[in-house]
């Protein structure tokens, strides 16, 4: 256990060091995440001097305000949290046993594996250290929470936190053995027969009841630590769930050092390496292509290669997200019938922008996987489009193309459940709208990427390759360039809901819709052809490092 | 091992004795590349003749690999140029840069491509058709002995394989300057001795000129009409093989030169010579 609580002391202070990794005593300012963890505990800070206000009624009513807007409690809500619980109870159960699962070891911290560390020591030691990085960046927005609701929701928050926090590593052991004794057929048959019987005791209490209900069977294993930390606040009080937490946690580490005592070194891997295989999967089952043996010309050769022979191209995306897109365009629809039938009063209430404002606030997200995406392929091997082809125009069109289509499809999908659920067709047409925000926001991505590319130069050996998701790992000046994509992604965001809005609001008739959209379709393209010189110049000037 | 070394003993080093007739396919004049305050390449100059093999060797961090991505135009010097063939590859970078083919030191590619397919496609960024190119795709997959991955994903090759791909590519191009870094790199034996001869047949017969970096002492004394020994971004020593083997003496090795050259014992007498 020694070993362990050093490697997570390594990994620890090694993600905190990333946050001042550019950090000059000399010139503080060069640190802007630094800067960042500050600001985030003067916020809290400030919020807890609000606190105190609020508890002398003096900002009372900025609470109620907040209480007031919240989603009402009723029965529609635990209806759609307990599906909520099923569905991700139904994956939990499914997920770790379906196919073989990796302990994947970012970059910086491919040295421990070849230290003389046993795998149970290794792997305790990545998860306490992450855990504990992620809790201390956690913390500063609980107090939010805390604040703004109630101290009991805070620590019940925490407490359901940390619960989903450690049922990975748990479940990833408890898989792992499953495997190397030969039962994960037995295992996953299982979990199937408990979903299974779960489901049938659902019908049987809904059949029962005028109300769908969802079997317990299915939701108290994500339910269940959430409904006892509310009962222990409300019984016992703050200092009984603190203990909990304690005990959760401790218990949590010796269950993961004791059962990674059945891990091997086969249960590790790159993040490098792990990337290969995602990519490979997803082209296995999305990309089904002729071979490149032929061309009509040269852009036609980079528009197969990069449109095409990509998991991105616009077949893959279409039979990815027309089915996300069918379902929630139905989704909406049956919603909408389903309140008019039981809440008729629901659909006059904003309640589901909630549910729109959540998927809004996932593109900047979809933008951080564009800049991934970037860097593992198009920028990956930049090198021989810049050493090879001559105009390098004949590159950025398709690239351009392929993101803003994939970003287009993307919005889609959230203004088409809007549509559906508000029976407005014309939100539907938002994104074609706000498309010079997309091309906008696609050209941004492109080219911080690029400059993105010099920062990892400098974070990782050549032969490995550099991924996001490690955000953590990244130089402060990575971060800070990642930030400024996802702002862009952010206003793309806002500039779509500012119009669905709009358009639901009536300001924008019928034909102002049409005619914007049109214009905004011709401006886009006139943007793609404008933008498209100057970033084929930058490509083609900037240093390139990868 | 004793085979290799006498198949190399009979490949002949490619003359050195009529390059002041030929002109010059490269001039890289007072290069200069800092990397905040570290300076990587320190007001190089290097001239590669047509059909010549020029090698430049140096320690690790020498500022090898920023010269070369210098000359191919993936990086900016601070300071100074790169002209190729007459033409400057920052102000005229279409016409500069159709004239080169190039191998970088770990080549990464797109992984969803097969060999085949990476060859085909470089020929037609470079605005070949496929007959144009079907002829040296075959000779090249042949010769450096890649038939058996050539349909294999390229995220399936091994560094080996990665290498012989980039190497094929920056040759079926028909370039007149390659610039090769560490091009030998995970390569078998025997395709190291079929490269060697295939780049001093090129260089002979057609013309073609290449700029290599590389640690191979093998390949540097087989093949290099020319050899620059770089250290801390400076070149301290340059000159044809012969004559850079004299710098210590007769019958002395490639790296005893070089030893001594980075020990700073003869540095002063080579730039003399």
């Amino acid at each position: 256990m020694k070993k362990a609580l050093e490697v997570a002391r390594v990994v620890f202070v090694n993600h905190l060091k990333s946050l001042w990794r550019a950090y000059d005593l000399k010139k503080p300012r060069r640190s802007p995440s630094l800067l960042l963890l500050v600001v985030q505990y003067a916020i809290a800070l400030l919020l807890a001097i609000n606190f105190v206000l609020v508890a002398h009624g003096r900002l009372s009513s900025l609470r109620e305000y907040w209480l007031g807007i919240r989603p009402p409690k009723n029965e529609l809500m635990n209806l759609a949290g307990d599906v909520l619980s099923a569905l991700f109870t139904s994956y939990l159960l499914t997920h770790y046993f379906k196919q073989r699962k990796l302990v994947v070891i970012t970059p910086d911290h491919e040295f421990l594996l070849y230290q003389p560390l046993q795998p149970k020591e290794l792997y305790a030691g990545l998860v306490i250290g992450l855990y504990t990085y992620f809790t201390v960046t956690f913390l500063p927005w609980l107090f939010i929470v805390i604040l703004f609701t109630a101290p009991w929701l805070g620590f019940t928050i925490f407490y359901f936190f940390v619960y989903i926090m450690f049922a990975d590593p748990i479940l990833f052991i408890v898989s792992s053995i499953v495997r190397k004794s030969g039962h994960s057929n037995t295992a996953l048959s299982l979990a199937v027969a408990y979903i299974a019987i779960g489901v049938a005791h659902s019908a049987i209490a809904t059949a029962l009841d005028s109300w769908p209900r969802v079997s317990p069977l299915l939701t108290y294993l994500v339910k269940g630590p959430y409904l006892l930390a509310i009962a222990l606040c409300e019984s016992i009080g703050y200092i009984a769930i603190l203990v909990c937490l304690v005990f959760t946690i401790s218990a949590a580490v010796l269950v993961i050092y004791i059962g990674g005592g059945r891990l091997d070194v086969s249960d590790f891997t790159t993040l490098g390496e792990a990337y290969e295989v995602r990519l490979r999967q997803a082209l296995a089952k999305s990309l089904k292509r002729d071979v490149l043996v032929d061309w009509s010309s040269t852009s036609d050769a980079v528009r197969k290669v990069v449109l095409e022979f990509t998991v991105y191209n616009p077949r893959a995306v279409l039979r990815r997200y027309m089915p996300l897109f069918i379902s929630l365009v139905i989704a909406g629809y049956a919603l909408r019938c389903v309140l008019a039938i039981y809440e008729p009063s629901l659909l006059r209430t904003r309640i589901f922008d909630y549910v729109a404002i959540l998927a809004y606030s996932m593109i900047p997200g979809v933008l951080g996987t564009f800049v991934g995406e970037l860097l593992s392929n198009e920028l990956k091997y930049l090198w021989v489009t810049r050493v090879y082809l001559l105009d390098l125009n004949h590159f950025v069109k398709p690239l351009l193309a392929k993101y803003v289509i994939v970003y287009f499809v993307i919005l889609s999908s959230i203004t088409g459940f809007l549509a559906s659920y508000r029976l407005n067709p014309l939100i539907a047409l938002a994104p074609l709208v706000s498309s010079p925000a997309i091309v906008l926001s696609v050209f941004i991505t492109i080219r911080l990427s690029l400059v993105l590319t010099k920062r990892a130069k400098h974070r990782e050996p050549s032969t490995s390759v550099y991924r996001l998701g490690i955000v953590p790992a990244l130089d402060p000046v990575a971060q800070l360039l990642l930030a400024l994509v996802m702002t862009s992604g952010l206003i793309t965001s806002v500039v779509t809901a500012t119009i669905v809005e709009l358009i639901s609001l009536g300001a924008l008739t019928y034909w102002v819709v049409l005619i914007v959209a049109t214009a905004s379709v011709w401006i886009s393209y006139s943007l793609i052809k404008l933008l498209c010189k100057p970033l084929a110049m930058f490509l083609a000037k900037t240093d390139l490092y990868l | 091992m004793e085979v290799v070394i006498n198949v190399m003993n009979e490949l002949e080093p490619f003359s050195t004795r009529s390059i002041s007739a030929k002109y010059r396919v490269l001039v890289a004049k007072d290069l200069v590349k800092r990397f905040g305050e570290v300076v990587a390449v320190d007001g190089l100059s290097i001239d590669v003749f047509s059909g010549e093999v020029y090698c430049l060797v140096g320690p690790n961090g020498a500022g090898k690999t920023t010269t070369l991505r210098i000359v191919v135009g993936l990086l900016k010097p601070d300071r100074g140029s790169v002209v190729i063939d007459g033409y400057d590859v920052w102000t005229s970078r279409r016409e500069a840069l159709m004239r080169v083919g190039y191998v970088p030191d770990y080549p990464n590619l797109p992984s969803y491509l097969t060999p085949l397919e990476f060859l085909y496609y470089v020929a037609a960024l470079r605005g070949f058709k496929k007959f144009d190119v079907e002829e040296y795709v075959r000779y090249y997959v042949d010769i450096l002995n890649m038939s058996d991955d050539v349909k294999k994903p390229i995220r399936a090759l091994s560094r080996g394989g990665l290498q012989k791909t980039a190497i094929a590519a920056s040759l079926i191009v028909k370039p007149k300057l390659v610039v090769m870094d560490e091009p030998l790199t995970n390569i078998e034996i025997d395709t190291q001795v079929t490269f060697k001869r295939e780049i001093l047949r090129l260089a002979r017969e057609f013309g073609v000129s290449f700029l290599i970096s590389s640690h191979m002492l093998p390949l540097i004394e087989g093949a290099c009409s020319r050899v620059g020994i770089i250290n801390k971004g400076k070149l301290v020593l340059e000159g044809s093989m012969d004559s850079v083997l004299r710098v210590i003496g007769e019958r002395a090795r490639f790296e005893d030169v070089y030893m001594k050259v980075l020990g700073r014992d003869v540095e002063e007498s080579a730039r003399g010579s």
